[in-house]
């Protein structure tokens, strides 16, 4: 270090530390003519509202929303069918994205806006309990501390989200521990200490936010998401004790928003592009962002948010699909702990026709017929089970799959085949019918249990609301129920069932059936 | 197959880096001074000099000598597909030789009018350096300076050694961080580097040299896992995240050194030429008359090359101010076809591990 000294004056005193006087380098003006941007972005960029309102009012450029998850994104990318209606996409990574040809050949220029890094959340006692709050731990100490009970927690499904994504991509590099970028071999080498890591995994979701509000209300101990989401949190106050912030010493995966412009934009929103993204990466504009979202700068020179650590070691991302395939197929295959879904389908007479046809469709995309980018990834898994209860005026028969991890294909087969079987008949039972399904989860205590629940009208024989409401409290074991609107479903009874259970509500009134029971898999 | 490989490979590359046109003049501002640009003069440029082309001092002085630039910015490899596809280009402006030779065979060109070159630097920190020298990957050149060992890195990376084998902190392999060969110039230029180190000190002509040195060019490229896009962004993560994300990086000196503005350099920030470097030269090459007078305007006008010199370019003819270590030990690119070659081959699956 000390032979080197001279050399780094040299470079200090060539590169300087002070701003070039405005006179020689004029401050950039970003102002011009109205345009609007159109940008299909992930749901986590709606707290830029304020920022981008701002913007606006400095650079004549507005930007309108439309928020999607990220793989959903990248398949609209990827079929062409965001050209023309979206001018840009903004995501918190576009790194899945790059790895897909007919994606990324659509974008043209990337500007990093901001970053964040993915991390754990912590309870503060169990992170007392564990030395967490005095030691950061290396994701292998997470891996025992999961597989040894002490520790639960939540984490998105990594191919709906980012966090999850992120976190998965993270633990294997950790573990793998080679330095190198995973590559598909790598996978089954790390295989057995990924279960050990999963088996703390209590809670699952579709998306970062919907995790978020859940974890808060459950026993769970832990979070994983982004650091500026759980800063926001303990900012917030609701939790009953704050979440220690943990940076896994051996390194994490960040976020960094990269907003892309799409190759088809025109001129006019090139030029709005380019003064947006120029403002938007400007000093002032940067210490606004880290001080309303948490999130980190993309430009030198602005402080992080308070008592954000420094230097964190970035894990390497793998750089091919093949890698990438292969880890996500391993996570659904192998990794995570199988779900048990119970699926209680309305078939009363009302559903006769066209409703049943699509309703048919809709669950036969999920046994592997559907090979969309999205669509792949919602197909039932090997070890999961699958019980169809269809209903109409009372319960039907039960009938469980349990998919081969063998010959997984063979099992979707039979349960396609199930579904083709379904016909239609009589009254709508409801609320027996969630009350049967209750009793369908006895012996799956290690696996993720949920209900969906697919009807097209009011319940009309049997139980009723309040009678499933208070059966729900001593329901044993608690389970989420997932109910789609269809045809005239009873929206408000609908939406009660799922606040009671803990579940969501999935409209599937004006678009599609299948889209609603494939973002529900991120769910299970 | 090669062949499909090849044009998939590409389509796969070409991204991100069709910047669009980005209007150089302002005259709806007034900042084009009380010059009023007489001509419109479109040029492809490599995107390095981006920043360049947009500073309002740069397009004050082109409109004063009559001209209105409007520059895209693009990728070497897809500079030569876009002049294919477009005829409106009075100027193209790649910034690697065999990039502009590539540009004179295909247009059966002979003019070229070399403007200014940068050499590649590693950007790196303090501690790292320490650690580096104490593995013997820092060395002391001939003149004293300390360089980085381009074979000790080979050497590292063939072994998968870690940061912390070496006594560092990071269980991370040792790898010089670069951009995307398939989508930017600077690891193309890394390409070069490594891949004449790798050949034993020769430069690689042929299909068999490039076989031959392929495992180590996959190691050094594959290992590092998803790679930024642009030098841009690959500067920027050194400047913001530091050394845990990015220990060392492959960039353009004229990245570290410009003065428009001076990027924030990071604490404990180092900079070294790698042994052996190569320069990135920036050879404008006019398509028609215009371009070959904005050519000559940015070659012989003092206030133009002075600009350069200031955006960290070292001029053809050297300046005041323009920084003056030379690098030792410097080789030449590979052509374009081995590059290219190259290129392919990385990006084939049954070629580098996936």
């Amino acid at each position: 270090m000390r032979r080197l000294l001279p050399g780094l004056l040299a470079v200090a005193l060539l590169a300087g530390c002070t701003p070039e006087p405005q006179a020689s380098s004029p401050p950039p003006d970003f102002s011009g003519p109205p345009v609007t941007l159109r940008v299909l972005a992930g749901s986590e960029l709606a707290d830029m509202k304020p920022i981008l309102d701002e913007a606006a009012k400095a650079t004549g450029v507005t930007v309108t929303m439309t928020f999607t998850g990220t793989l959903e994104g990248t398949d609209a990318v990827a079929r062409g069918d965001a050209d023309g209606k979206y001018d840009a996409v903004w995501f918190s990574s576009t790194r899945y994205l790059q790895t897909i040809p007919e994606a990324k050949q659509r974008l043209s220029t990337a500007t990093r806006i901001m970053g964040s890094p993915v991390v754990l959340g912590v309870r503060s006692s169990v992170a007392r309990e564990l030395g967490w709050d005095r030691e950061a731990p290396a994701w292998s100490d997470i891996a025992s501390a999961a597989a040894g009970g002490r520790l639960s927690y939540a984490m998105t499904d990594p191919a709906a989200s980012n966090t999850g994504f992120s976190a998965l991509v993270a633990v294997a590099a950790a573990l793998d521990g080679s330095g190198r970028a995973l590559d598909a071999t790598a996978i089954d080498r790390i295989a057995p200490r990924l279960i050990d890591f999963f088996a703390g995994q209590q809670l699952t979701a579709g998306s970062t936010d919907w995790l978020t509000k859940a974890f808060v209300r459950s026993p769970v101990d832990g979070l994983i998401s982004y650091e500026a989401s759980l800063r926001s949190l303990n900012r917030a106050g609701t939790l009953p004790e704050p979440l220690t912030v943990v940076y896994p010493r051996d390194g994490v995966v960040s976020a960094d928003y990269p907003f892309t412009l799409l190759g088809a934009a025109t001129a006019d929103v090139r030029d709005g592009y380019r003064r947006l993204t120029g403002y938007l990466r400007t000093k002032d504009v940067q210490r606004s962002i880290v001080d309303k979202t948490q999130r980190r700068a993309a430009v030198p020179g602005v402080a992080r948010p308070d008592e954000a650590p420094d230097g964190l070691v970035e894990l390497p991302f793998p750089g091919t699909r093949a890698a990438i395939d292969a880890l996500l197929t391993a996570y659904f295959d192998r990794l995570r702990k199988p779900a048990r879904t119970v699926y209680v389908l309305d078939l009363s007479g009302s559903m006769e026709g066209q409703r049943l046809a699509e309703l048919k469709a809709a669950l036969s995309d999920l046994t592997g017929v559907d090979t969309s980018l999205s669509g792949k990834y919602c197909k039932f898994r090997s070890r999961e089970e699958v019980i169809l209860l269809p209903f109409s005026t009372e319960p039907g028969v039960p009938r469980t799959y349990t998919v081969s991890a063998e010959n997984p294909q063979a099992s979707r087969d039979q349960i396609r085949a199930a579904i083709d079987g379904l016909a239609t008949a009589g009254d709508t039972a409801v609320y027996d019918s969630l009350v049967a399904a209750y009793g369908l989860f006895g012996g799956a205590e290690d696996r993720f249990l949920s209900v969906v629940l697919m009807t097209d009208g009011e319940s009309n024989t049997g139980r009723g609301l309040g009678d499933f409401t208070s059966f729900v409290p001593g329901a044993a074991p608690p389970v989420r129920v997932f109910p789609i609107l269809f045809g005239e479903a009873a929206e408000q009874e609908m939406r009660q069932v799922a606040t009671v259970t803990g579940g969501e509500v999935f409209d599937a009134r004006q678009g599609d059936l299948s889209k609603a029971f494939c973002q529900i898999r991120g769910y299970q | 197959m090669a062949k499909g490989m090849r044009l998939a490979a590409l389509a796969a590359g070409v991204v991100l880096i069709i910047v669009a046109v980005v209007l150089v003049t302002r005259p709806d501002k007034g900042r084009a001074g009380d010059c009023r640009a007489a001509v419109t003069v479109r040029g492809v440029t490599g995107s390095e000099k981006q920043a360049y082309f947009d500073d309002p001092r740069v397009t004050d002085r082109l409109a004063c000598l009559g001209f209105r630039v409007e520059v895209d910015a693009s990728g070497s490899r897809d500079m030569v597909a876009a002049l294919h596809r477009d005829d409106g280009y009075a100027f193209a402006f790649p910034s690697s030789t065999p990039t502009a030779q590539k540009i004179l065979d295909d247009f059966r060109l002979t003019e070229k009018i070399p403007l200014f070159s940068t050499p590649m630097v590693v950007a790196t920190f303090g501690p790292i350096v320490d650690v580096l020298r104490n593995a013997d990957v820092v060395q002391k050149a001939s003149d004293g300076t300390e360089v980085v060992d381009v074979a000790a890195l080979l050497e590292l990376a063939r072994n998968g050694t870690t940061w912390e084998q070496l006594g560092g902190k990071y269980r991370k392999t040792v790898l010089l961080s670069t951009t995307d060969p398939l989508d930017s110039n600077s690891a193309i230029m890394y390409l070069s580097i490594a891949s004449q180190v790798a050949n034993g000190g020769a430069i690689v002509t042929g299909e068999q040299e490039v076989e031959h040195v392929l495992p180590e060019l996959c190691r050094l490229v594959a290992d590092q896992g998803d790679k930024p896009e642009t030098s841009q962004v690959l500067f920027d993560n050194y400047l913001v995240y530091g050394m845990g994300r990015t220990p060392m990086a492959l960039v353009y000196e004229s990245q570290y050194v410009t003065k428009a503005p001076r990027p924030q350099l990071p604490a404990g920030a180092v900079k070294l030429f790698p042994r052996p470097t190569v320069y990135s030269r920036h050879t404008l090459i006019p398509l028609d008359a215009n371009g070959e007078a904005v050519g000559k305007a940015l070659r012989d006008d003092p206030e133009l090359v002075r600009l350069a010199t200031e955006h960290g370019f070292r001029p053809e003819k050297p300046v005041a101010g323009q920084p003056t270590d030379q690098p030792v030990d410097v080789v030449e690119s590979p052509t374009y076809e081995v590059l290219e070659n190259m290129l392919t081959a990385l990006a084939s699956p049954g070629r580098c591990p996936q």
